[in-house]
């Protein structure tokens, strides 16, 4: 008994923190010397294991979003061609 | 009776499996000290760190060395802008961790020269 409310007070504790504390919490530090297949997948916002075709549908809208033509920088559009590489291969 | 004798097995099993375990653990050490694995590993997590240097950061928002932080600025809501929107959340943290490396580059040069 007692340790069902202790529970739901935990319960309760726990997902106020979550919506009061924004879930985005920024990523630490820079690129990683050396791109791996989990990076990739975090800059295309796709999974690991994620078909062609979601990780091509995915990599055309990062590079709309971040074109050097249109305010992106060539380093960002490097990163996440170097990403669609390593996971659409 | 029984209940002793669980309890018994129990506790000699754990025994058995915690040492065991200690055992594989320190000759994956020896193993990964002899092929300077580790070392590599040590010395990747802390090249890569938690910082960002001031060149990445400059390159990630695509400006140059001299380089006002009006543009940056600019640059900087841009891209967040556009990352928010249509982007992964990974380059939108990498390009507000661009802005907050340059924003204290720039605080020291402003303290510098007034």
């Amino acid at each position: 008994m007692a340790a069902a409310a202790v529970g739901g007070r935990y319960m309760i504790r726990t997902w106020q923190a979550f919506k009061a504390h924004p879930v985005s919490k920024f990523y630490q530090g820079g690129f990683q010397q050396q791109m791996t297949r989990r990076e990739a997948a975090l800059i295309l916002g796709v999974r690991e294991h994620d078909p062609f075709h979601t990780v091509t549908a995915a990599h055309r809208r990062m590079m709309v979003a971040n074109h050097p033509d249109a305010g992106g920088s060539h380093y960002l559009a490097s990163k996440i061609n170097e990403a669609k590489d390593m996971l659409a291969s | 009776m029984a209940a002793k004798i669980i309890a018994n097995l129990i506790i000699m099993g754990s025994g058995i499996v915690g040492r065991a375990v200690l055992q594989a653990y320190r000759k994956a050490l020896e193993n990964a000290n002899r092929n300077g694995v580790a070392h590599e590993a040590i010395n990747n997590i802390r090249r890569a760190g938690k910082t960002m240097t001031e060149q990445e950061a400059r390159q990630i928002l695509g400006i140059s060395e001299n380089s006002t932080w009006e543009e940056i600025m600019q640059k900087y809501d841009t891209l967040f802008e556009n990352n928010a929107k249509n982007g992964s959340f990974y380059l939108q943290s990498k390009v507000h961790r661009a802005k907050e490396c340059l924003e204290a580059v720039y605080q020291n040069k402003n303290q510098g020269t007034s």
